[in-house]
């Protein structure tokens, strides 16, 4: 069984700017009228005061306006950021498709890319290399998968990319927009792979500005305003109000 | 009373049954961080792989360049400098070849410390990865390099009739306490070079300052009495002899063990401290 829970969980961004990485400004913060107001360190803070609890069978939809703390959240939900104040605890294998070409070695082949993706899911060498025949099938790519993927047009990469990532099925699944691409071909394979990678896991959080999507595949939401939750509930209940408020 | 599990809301109050443990401390934490990058290996080994090959790829020779390339330094300082400091080639080039090769691995153990978090950001920016994990990655990475230049020692000591005999087997201990270092270096430099970006250029400085501070091109003889005071406590020096005396036949004094073990256990003090209070902070830093 998977589940998140968060209590009270606030998370204020330091934002360094040139001057606040600087180890001089640093060593010299007393110097200077502006610099000495800012310290070259600007707090944004991203979340509020946020609890939530998910539990097996959870589809948590994130709604909001850009700059609201989705993709905050779902860093802390994927365990990126560990943040400074609440307590967090997330129990289940944690996989976050936010860039499905992630850690990709343009000189490799797509094989040597397969295999380095799937172990960094957490398999192991056999596993990875049992797993070859099904991307091969999926991505149909054939003889290109010997080849460098420097070679590959943006489609190809995308479903190589789309395969390895979805290759092994994590209990908690985090979302910065739905993912899918390619042609109209592998459009309609991808959105059956996606249907049953979402259908196995136990907890998914998806951020989209897409309520289309969002209805399809969550059945609760959360409105976030300013870093704070401002409705929670059924997905219906959340968008109704989003809507109604305006995007 | 169990909550139900569909139960989503935002709780106004926690009962008692669901307050969640305390947070674990930043101590727990760090040392979590470290078993679970380790156990994480086939990651990382894979990660250090990839870097070399990376950098090779599509070269004839691959990584074996490493070798050729340390290989042609190392002839042409023995060459210049064998004249320059009037010392017969056959007793300078073995010594030189053995200390550049030594000091390569420190060196680079310290500017690659500096770098590690930064190098790995699209990584630590997207996937829940322990920290250590890439301060491994660092150090399997630097073990391949160091491999690949150590095909050169018996190559070269063996052409100038040095022999290896039963004190050559100490540069493994000497080397794995040099490894063991490299992890609280990386601990100390890895979060402090990602927050102060000028950290990476000035480490390099100073590592270079360190290489002409040290015996790497002259031997600590040529210093003359009453100056040797200023190698001896070299920390770069240390390791640094420690490596190279076996290799050349020979067992390092007991002062350079002592003070590599004094260095090692301040080492970890410091550097465990450091990784435990900032670790959570380097995703910030990115």
């Amino acid at each position: 069984m998977a589940s998140i829970d968060l209590e009270a969980v606030s998370l204020a961004y330091p934002i360094y700017d040139a001057n606040g990485r600087s180890l001089k400004n640093a060593l010299l913060r007393t110097v200077g009228g502006r610099m000495t107001e800012t310290h070259g360190r600007v707090d944004v803070q991203a979340l509020s005061d946020i609890s939530l609890k998910l539990r097996d069978g959870d589809r948590l939809a994130l709604v909001g306006r850009n700059g609201a703390g989705k993709t905050t959240l779902l860093k802390v939900l994927a365990g990126v950021y560990e943040p400074p104040i609440g307590r967090v605890r997330i129990s289940g294998s944690v996989s976050s498709l936010t860039d499905v070409t992630m850690g990709m070695d343009i000189d490799a082949t797509g094989y040597e890319n397969i295999l380095m993706r799937c172990v960094f899911l957490g398999m192991t060498y056999a596993q990875a290399k049992a797993i070859i025949p099904d991307i091969e099938e999926f991505t149909e790519l054939g003889p290109y998968l010997s080849l460098p993927i420097r070679t590959y047009s943006t489609g190809m990469l995308v479903r190589l990319g789309f395969a390895t990532s979805t290759a092994s099925r994590p209990q908690i699944l985090i979302m910065d927009e739905m993912i899918g691409a390619g042609d109209m071909a592998f459009a309609e394979k991808a959105q059956a792979r996606i249907g049953e990678y979402v259908a196995d896991a136990h907890i998914m959080v998806l951020a989209s500005h897409n309520n289309a999507i969002l209805r399809q595949f969550c059945n609760k939401g959360i409105l976030l305003a300013k870093g704070r939750i401002e409705v929670a509930g059924d997905i219906e209940t959340v968008l109704a109000h989003y809507e109604r408020t305006g995007n | 009373m169990k909550t139900p599990s569909n139960s989503l809301a935002a709780p106004t109050h926690v009962e008692e049954s669901d307050t969640l443990d305390p947070p674990p401390g930043r101590i727990t934490a760090a040392i979590t961080d470290l078993v679970d990058g380790a156990g994480r290996w086939r990651i990382w080994l894979v990660l250090a792989m990839f870097d070399i090959r990376a950098r090779y790829r599509r070269s004839r020779l691959g990584q074996f360049w490493i070798t050729l390339s340390m290989a042609v330094t190392i002839a042409a300082l023995a060459l210049v400098y064998s004249v320059i400091f009037k010392i017969e080639l056959a007793v300078y080039l073995p010594l030189v070849a053995i200390s550049f090769i030594a000091w390569g691995l420190i060196a680079s153990l310290l500017n690659d410390g500096a770098t590690v978090f930064i190098e790995s950001e699209g990584y630590l920016k997207s996937a829940p990865l322990p920290k250590s994990m890439f301060l491994y990655r660092m150090l399997a990475r630097n073990t391949i390099i160091f491999a690949h230049n150590l095909i050169l020692v018996p190559i070269v000591t063996l052409f100038f009739g040095i022999y290896p005999t039963w004190a050559t087997l100490l540069f493994i201990p000497a080397f794995l306490l040099t490894m063991i270092n490299g992890l609280w270096i990386g601990m100390v430099l890895g979060p402090l070079c990602t927050r102060f970006r000028d950290m990476p250029p000035i480490i390099a400085s100073i590592v270079q300052i360190a290489f002409f501070a040290s015996p790497v091109m002259w031997g600590r003889s040529q210093l003359g009495t009453g100056n040797e005071v200023w190698v001896m406590w070299n920390p770069f020096a240390v390791f640094l002899e420690l490596m190279r005396e076996p290799l050349l036949g020979k067992v390092p004094q007991a002062h350079w063990w002592l003070l590599a073990g004094a260095i090692t256990v301040v080492g970890y003090a410091v550097g465990f401290a450091f990784f435990a209070r900032f670790r959570s902070r380097i995703a910030y830093y990115l």
